[in-house]
């Protein structure tokens, strides 16, 4: 029930913005006779409460809020399209200074005007922002794990300029009862522990506490990407419903985690960590208040793009009395689960979640502290104990209650060596409210402008991929001999700046100073360790013998001037060091004229293996030109659909001509890869190539034709649409035969996030989601005594979705219910669906 | 129907050594029914002692359609934003601290989008 009440506050606060019908002149040159009645910045997730904006979804909603009263459009004046312009104009110049938030490395914002509410001489003008801000943020401030008692509940409004935190807990389930508490975060400026924390949480049937201090650090290696570690004292009583008696634990534990890099080739991450522990493990469940300690160990990997996402996770734990001299047990647990959010159409996925585990102990049972061995219920235990890494500990089987599922044999032994559990969901989209309304998806303008960004996202993301190559090692290499021209070179400066200076001198040598550092700068990036992306965009530079762009022949140039300086004075003699200094530039920069090349190399593409796709886009030509004489037999559109579809496919139309164009053109070997590319490159579904978004809306122009009871006219756009579809998927395939330049390939990868996270953003976010769910959960317990038997739960429910946190309430019943059990039970969770994974 | 619509799409990046942010945003507005203009923005921002800090933002107009269409449809190549990274930055750095207009820098962002 924890954060119910919140996301309930946020639902019924929210405002949701409906286009008006009223309907306004389709040119807005059309309004130059008409008043502006009210201008307003509205965007998706909007509350009535400025302060309850600024507290949910930080400073980006209310830097927009305070810019609405001074944006250049203003109520009571004429409309001018000037005015109208300047205004969007100033909300993408907020837009662009916006800073992104903590853990945010994307942002992609869509700013869309409209005039709406028209009368006979007024409009209303409202500016739609669309962005991705809020919705990152909404998932980094709630919590995955319905176990613990943490609550990351910190929008940046709260924050001080270090971060301290202090956030309220209050939450509600079976077993523990209504149960309220507190949470508190200090940052620091310790490079060991960045962040204290203490949180407490009490109920009349139990308490929590927990004590930790936490660092993380980039490392950046390969297979130690991010990690991070934990100092932790965790005080538990925990009540298990129907009994008396609670589980208590008390636990000191020093934890690391790490995290290889991302795989370019997929998105999948490998991790690895482990915990030492100790402490006491007592039930009054029959056994006596024991010492003990533990070493864990864990391994596992998330993978899986947004649609199918999975994460297998394995785990040991070695244990034993704190005073004994043998092991106690080991306990080994699996965690495999599966996720799939089918989108069979924009915003309207189905949801399917699947998770297997299970777990075994090697010991005698009565050396196995209580709280260490196998229980479950709604709300299973955790095996690591982290935020960031979640291990089931013990069967989930949602028809009881927390630690309810507990008895093996059906005698009074609490736990059990060994389980199995299934669980599934499925929740079915029925209604939603989206993100980006879905007519905004078929724009082929902002289609054109999203294909831009990713474009150029992707070549940001070349520097990274050339820096990784042996290639570059060898101009590293080269580079690192510029070192002692440098040297020199800031010897003399230094000797100059010690003696009295004339004027013209003096500014020869500040300019000469400026050349100097810049060149410094530019080699101490290149010769960097480990090398960074900006590493390669300097040695570009470096290796150019262009004037204009080469720190090295820069700092030649100014050398020379400040050596005719001194010549012209009485300091003839300083300008000696100076001019061979000159020299020595110049003979550098010669002498790395070519080095960079082999790493262009990687960048460039071979126009020869292209020379069989440029001969077929002729074909292609022609089938463009068959179905544009078609869809110009199209006349009678009065239907307004079918007005819209028309314009949309003529839109789609000219993109595809004018890059075919630019591709059949004669044109340089790095512009014939460019513009192939640029005709034919899917950006997801998102942003289409322009031929695969006419084909697609030449297909929803067919289906309205028909609904319009203009089927004849829709039957003659079939041949000249199968022909272009049939050209397309040619190129498309011979394009995909040849093996693009080793750095775009790379970059393609890396840029996939990106692509990634503008898909989820535009076609699959919804504001509001709801959806029926059906749960089915499996789950059996055993031990040297018995085994519970297949245990069987079911039950309906129903799943509420606020952008990408996932409410689910239903009730499971008992299927297989013995006398002394319950009916069943309500299950209530709250998750984060990752869509911007 | 017109044919030009006004449309801003800003997408804010942060480099992979966590201290620089690049933000390129491309805003189209309409001066009638028919003719666009486009604004690039070109926003760097530098970590300046734990928090990320503007140096300098510019904005370049490009009023020739066919040029800005061309660079909508190719997007931006590496080369060229290595050079926003590098000499055009590094001039940047140079300007006084707030600075909003510099023609000579606008100029050379102007010549490279118009490549």
């Amino acid at each position: 029930m924890r954060l119910l009440v919140l996301a309930g506050i946020i639902a019924m606060m929210i405002v949701l913005h409906g286009h008006a019908e009223a309907s306004c002149p389709e040119s807005l040159d059309a309004l130059s006779t008409f008043t502006v009645r009210d201008v307003r910045i509205a965007t998706p997730l909007t509350l009535r409460s400025k302060a309850a904006n600024r507290l949910f979804f930080g400073s980006l909603g209310h830097t927009l809020a305070a810019l609405e009263s001074s944006l250049a459009i203003r109520p009571g004046q004429p409309f001018t399209r000037a005015a109208y312009d300047a205004a969007q104009l100033q909300i993408t110049n907020v837009l662009g200074e916006a800073n992104l938030r903590t853990r945010e490395r994307v942002r992609l914002t869509l700013v869309i005007p409209a005039v709406e509410d028209c009368t006979v001489d007024s409009v209303v003008v409202i500016y739609r922002v669309y962005s991705t801000d809020a919705f990152s943020y909404l998932a980094n401030i709630l919590e995955f794990s319905p176990t613990t008692i943490t609550q990351d509940l910190v929008p940046p409004g709260a924050r001080s300029a270090r971060g301290h935190v202090i956030a309220p807990l209050l939450g509600y389930d079976a077993s523990r009862g209504l149960f309220g508490g507190s949470r508190a975060t200090v940052q620091t400026n310790s490079p060991v522990f960045s962040k204290l924390g203490a949180a407490f949480a009490g109920s009349a049937r139990g308490a929590a506490a927990d004590v930790h201090a936490t660092g993380e650090r980039d490392i950046g290696a390969r297979f130690l990407e991010h990690g991070e570690w934990q100092l932790n004292y965790r005080y538990r009583s925990e009540p298990i419903a129907d009994i008396d008696p609670n589980l208590r634990s008390t636990t000191v534990a020093a934890r690391f985690i790490g995290t290889t890099r991302a795989a370019t080739a997929g998105p999948i991450v490998f991790r690895y960590g482990s915990t030492v522990e100790a402490g006491r493990r007592q039930s009054d469940l029959g056994q006596p208040s024991e010492p003990y300690a533990s070493v864990k160990a864990y391994v596992g990997s998330s993978f899986g793009p947004r649609t199918i996402q999975g994460a297998a996770s394995y785990g040991v734990e070695v244990g034993k009395a704190l005073h004994a001299s043998e092991l106690g047990f080991v306990k080994h647990v699996v965690d495999l689960r599966l996720t799939q959010r089918l989108l069979a159409r924009a915003h309207v996925p189905i949801q399917l979640e699947s998770a297997f585990n299970a777990g075994w102990i090697q010991s005698t049972l009565t050396r196995i502290p209580v709280a260490e061995r196998f229980y479950g219920g709604n709300a299973p235990p955790e095996f690591v104990g982290a935020d960031s890494w979640k291990i089931q500990d013990g069967p989930r089987l949602r028809s009881f209650p927390q630690h309810a599922f507990n008895r093996a044999d059906g005698g009074d032994t609490f736990g059990a060596t060994r389980f199995l559990s299934g669980n599934f969901t499925f929740a079915p989209t029925v209604w939603h409210y989206p993100a980006v309304p879905d007519e905004l998806l078929d724009d082929p303008q902002l289609r054109s402008a999203l294909a831009f960004q990713l474009s150029s996202t992707k070549e940001a993301f070349v520097s990274d991929c050339a820096v990784r190559t042996t290639e570059f090692n060898d101009v590293v290499s080269r580079v690192g001999a510029v070192t002692d021209v440098l040297r020199e070179l800031t010897t003399w400066r230094m000797h100059l700046h010690s003696i009295p200076l004339p004027d013209p001198v003096a500014a020869a040598l500040a300019d000469l100073d400026a050349a100097g550092d810049t060149l410094q700068n530019a080699v101490a990036t290149v010769l960097r360790h480990p090398p960074n992306a900006a590493a390669f965009p300097r040695a570009r530079l470096l290796t150019s013998d262009d004037e204009d762009l080469s720190p090295l022949l820069q700092a030649a140039v100014a050398s020379e001037a400040l050596a005719g300086a001194l010549e012209a004075t009485s300091l003839a003699s300083e300008a000696v060091p100076v001019r061979q200094s000159a020299r020595a530039l110049r003979t550098a920069s010669m002498s790395l004229g070519s080095v960079f090349a082999p790493v262009q190399a990687l960048n460039t593409a071979n126009p020869d293996s292209y020379q069989g796709v440029v001969q077929d886009l002729p074909s292609l030509r022609m089938t463009l030109e068959a179905l544009s004489r078609e869809l110009m037999t199209i006349t009678a559109v009065h239907a307004e659909e079918v007005a819209l579809l028309f314009e949309t496919a003529g839109a789609h139309l000219t993109d595809t001509f004018r890059k075919l164009s630019a591709a059949e053109a004669p044109n340089s070997p790095a512009e014939i890869y460019d513009d192939l590319e640029s005709l034919m490159t899917d950006w997801g579904r998102v942003a289409p190539s322009s031929p695969r978004s006419l084909i697609e809306s030449v297909h929803r122009l067919q289906d309205a034709l028909v609904a319009a009871n203009l089927a004849a006219a829709a039957r003659r756009l079939d041949a000249p649409l199968q022909e272009l579809e049939r050209a397309f998927v040619r190129i498309a395939d011979r394009l995909r035969n040849i093996r693009r330049p080793a750095l775009q390939s790379c970059a393609f990868g890396e840029a996939a996030f990106a692509v990634r996270v503008a898909d989820a953003a535009f076609r699959e976010l919804n504001i509001f989601q709801l959806s029926p769910a059906w749960v089915l959960d499996i789950a059996r317990l055993t031990s040297d005594t018995g085994t519970s038997g297949a245990r069987v739960g079911s039950g309906p429910g129903l799943r509420l979705s606020i952008a990408t946190v996932d409410v689910t309430v239903a009730y499971v019943f008992n299927l297989r219910r013995r006398p002394d059990e319950r009916r069943g039970a309500f299950f209530f969770s709250l998750d984060v669906t990752d869509l911007f994974r | 129907m017109a044919k030009c619509k006004e449309l801003s799409v800003t997408l804010a990046l942060l480099m992979p050594d966590n201290k620089r942010q690049i933000s390129l945003a491309v805003n189209r507005g309409c001066i009638d029914d028919n003719t666009f203009v486009f604004d690039i923005i070109f926003v760097l921002r530098d970590l300046v002692d734990g928090e990320f800090q503007d140096r300098v933002k510019l904005r370049v107009t490009i009023g020739d359609q066919s040029k800005a269409q061309a660079l909508m449809d190719r997007g931006l190549k590496a080369s060229q934003l290595d050079f926003l990274q590098g000499p055009v930055t590094n001039k940047a750095k140079r300007l006084p601290e707030g600075t909003t207009k510099d023609p000579a820098t606008e100029k050379k962002i102007a010549d490279i989008v118009n490549q």
